[in-house]
């Protein structure tokens, strides 16, 4: 799990002169995102995979 | 023989104290017998606090029974004048209006004359009978507030907790289960996508029922959420003062204010949940920038579905319909890409994600393995147990199905999408293609993902005017690319970012 000082690590000069709170807050927003890209992969490749068998 | 009535009054302490109704009543039978008086009725009031008339329903009998004409003259009893009344001016102004029909209030342990000298001294007793009270009321007041000043809950326990004494010093204790269950409340309502409605349902689903002994309602979502108490903080509003706590906490103070600013201060997710319109209360009226409702109009031959203002000031109110408005947002989203440091943030979070998805994986695949060694074990079982009679052909057959159907389950179950290391490069990739635009993005999400963007990344949500869109502010997560909306979308003007004080 990220927390904020890996973060902070991440993004070093990036966010210099972010406080914990707003980096806390990009970093819900990445949980967020990732896991709505992990399910979209998850589903584009099971229609892959459809899309295989069906074509033999 | 003229006549009584009888009037009893016991408080809630004074129950417990023993303080009973029939040792009244038996008291004022002797009062009115001494007195040549016909007991005609009694009044009991039972549980019932003397300082104000509210909340003694037998009273407010009394008084209408003594004010009939039948009724002229008649005494009541009363045991002691603080049975009457703890309050001086209630005591007396009860009394003279009951004295505009003859009627005269007399306790049976006070007596006192019916003369100048026995009215002041009725309003005598009345006046202690008020200060006994004021004492009383100050005593638990100092008790209460020393016990706060020491660092001690010295009401009600809060939803969760319970008062008990350990190592003989009374606490409060979080009981076995809440913690769980409240931590998670907390940050549902964080997230800010969960009505109160709908927060209270899944405490429920989370066993709250069982636990508390009824089920939680919006209004126990409130009590909850509304207690600082919950991350550590006692608030006493009578005194206006706050003091931290040592009990267990369930909560921390960031996840309670967001809590707290999403769900009752900044009323984002107030408003009742309609799956049909997920733009409803979050894009504001270009003329009075009040929230746009939405509902269906009737037409001749269907129902057509409408945002609009509904605002009694508003001038000129913004009306479109849930078509045009919902495409022209998404239309206006694909000018946003993420910001540098949230794509750099993204892609650590993504390949973290996946290390733990792998981790699962692989959990899973070796449970399903184990599965399949122990289906083995039982179909070896079986064969040897048919061999030996033990079991006959048909019940051996019926059991080697099962175990055949189980395994190919099984082998479904693995053989559908697993993670992969290998896969980490592929998924990068496919990340960047897909938030190249926030358009495509949300529409992939369900309602309550698009609400958690939309309250994220518009934190003051959208006025809409004639097909255009602005915001007076934007999440740092996001960054607005002026080159593809002018090259995509005629209804957006990326310059209307900004905006908003001219719309």
């Amino acid at each position: 799990m990220i927390t904020i000082s890996k973060a902070k690590n991440i993004l070093g000069k990036d966010i210099e002169n972010k406080s914990d709170e707003e980096i806390q807050k990009e970093l819900d927003m990445a949980v967020f995102i990732s896991e709505i890209i992990l399910d979209a992969f998850k589903q584009s490749c099971k229609y892959d995979k459809l899309r295989l068998n069906k074509n033999g | 023989m003229d006549k009584s009535i009888i009037y009893t009054r016991v408080s809630t302490e004074e129950q417990v104290a023993n303080y009973s109704l029939d040792s009244q009543r038996e008291t004022c039978s002797n009062f009115s017998k001494s007195k040549k008086l016909e007991v005609v009725k009694v009044f009991r009031e039972e549980g019932a606090s003397a300082k104000t008339i509210k909340g003694r329903p037998e009273l407010i009998k009394l008084i209408a029974f003594c004010q009939k004409k039948e009724n002229k003259g008649i005494k009541v009893i009363v045991y002691k004048y603080d049975r009457w009344a703890r309050n001086t001016s209630d005591g007396l102004g009860l009394m003279a209006i009951l004295s505009k029909n003859g009627v005269e209030v007399l306790s049976a342990t006070e007596p006192a004359e019916d003369n100048a000298v026995g009215k002041a001294m009725k309003g005598m007793l009345l006046v202690f009978a008020e200060m006994d009270n004021n004492i009383k009321s100050e005593r638990t007041r100092d008790g209460l507030k020393a016990a706060f000043d020491s660092g001690r809950w010295p009401w009600l326990a809060p939803i969760g907790y319970k008062h008990t004494i350990l190592n003989g010093k009374k606490t409060l204790i979080l009981l076995p289960g809440f913690k769980g269950i409240l931590s998670t409340l907390f940050k549902e309502a964080a997230v800010g996508v969960y009505t109160k409605t709908e927060l209270a349902e899944r405490l429920n689903k989370n066993g709250f029922g069982n636990l508390f002994g009824k089920e939680a309602t919006d209004k126990t979502v409130y009590m909850i959420i509304s207690k600082k108490f919950y991350y550590g903080v006692m608030e006493a509003k009578t005194w206006n003062i706050e003091k931290n706590h040592n009990y267990e906490t369930v909560t921390d103070k960031e996840t309670w204010l967001k809590a707290n600013n999403t769900i009752y201060d900044k009323g984002l997710i107030r408003q009742t949940r309609n799956e049909s319109f997920v733009l409803r209360r979050f894009i504001l009226c270009s003329n009075c920038q009040k929230p746009l409702t939405a509902s269906f109009s009737k037409g001749m031959f269907e129902r057509y579905p409408y945002y609009h203002c509904v605002s009694n000031s508003c001038s000129k109110p913004t009306r479109v319909a849930k078509f045009d408005l919902e495409t022209g947002f998404r239309e206006y989203l694909r000018g946003f890409q993420l910001s540098s440091i949230q794509t750099k943030l993204l892609k650590a979070v993504l390949l973290d994600k996946l290390e733990e998805k792998i981790k699962e994986n692989e959990l899973y695949i070796a449970s399903k393995r184990k599965k399949l060694e122990e289906l083995n074990t039982d179909r070896t079982y079986t064969i040897k147990a048919n061999g030996k009679g033990i079991l006959s052909d048909n019940e051996a057959k019926k059991e080697l199905d099962r175990i055949k159907l189980e395994e190919n389950l099984i082998d479904i179950e693995v053989a559908d999408f697993k993670y992969d290391k290998n896969e980490a490069e592929t998924i990068i990739g496919f990340a960047e293609n897909f938030l190249s635009d926030i358009g495509l993005l949300w529409e992939k999400l369900d309602f309550e993902r698009k609400r958690f963007l939309l309250n994220r990344m518009f934190p003051k949500k959208i006025t809409y005017k004639d097909g255009y869109f602005g915001t007076k502010e934007l999440s740092p997560s996001f960054a607005l690319i002026k080159e593809i909306q002018k090259e995509t979308s005629p209804l957006v003007r990326p310059d209307r970012i900004e905006l908003s004080s001219d719309l």
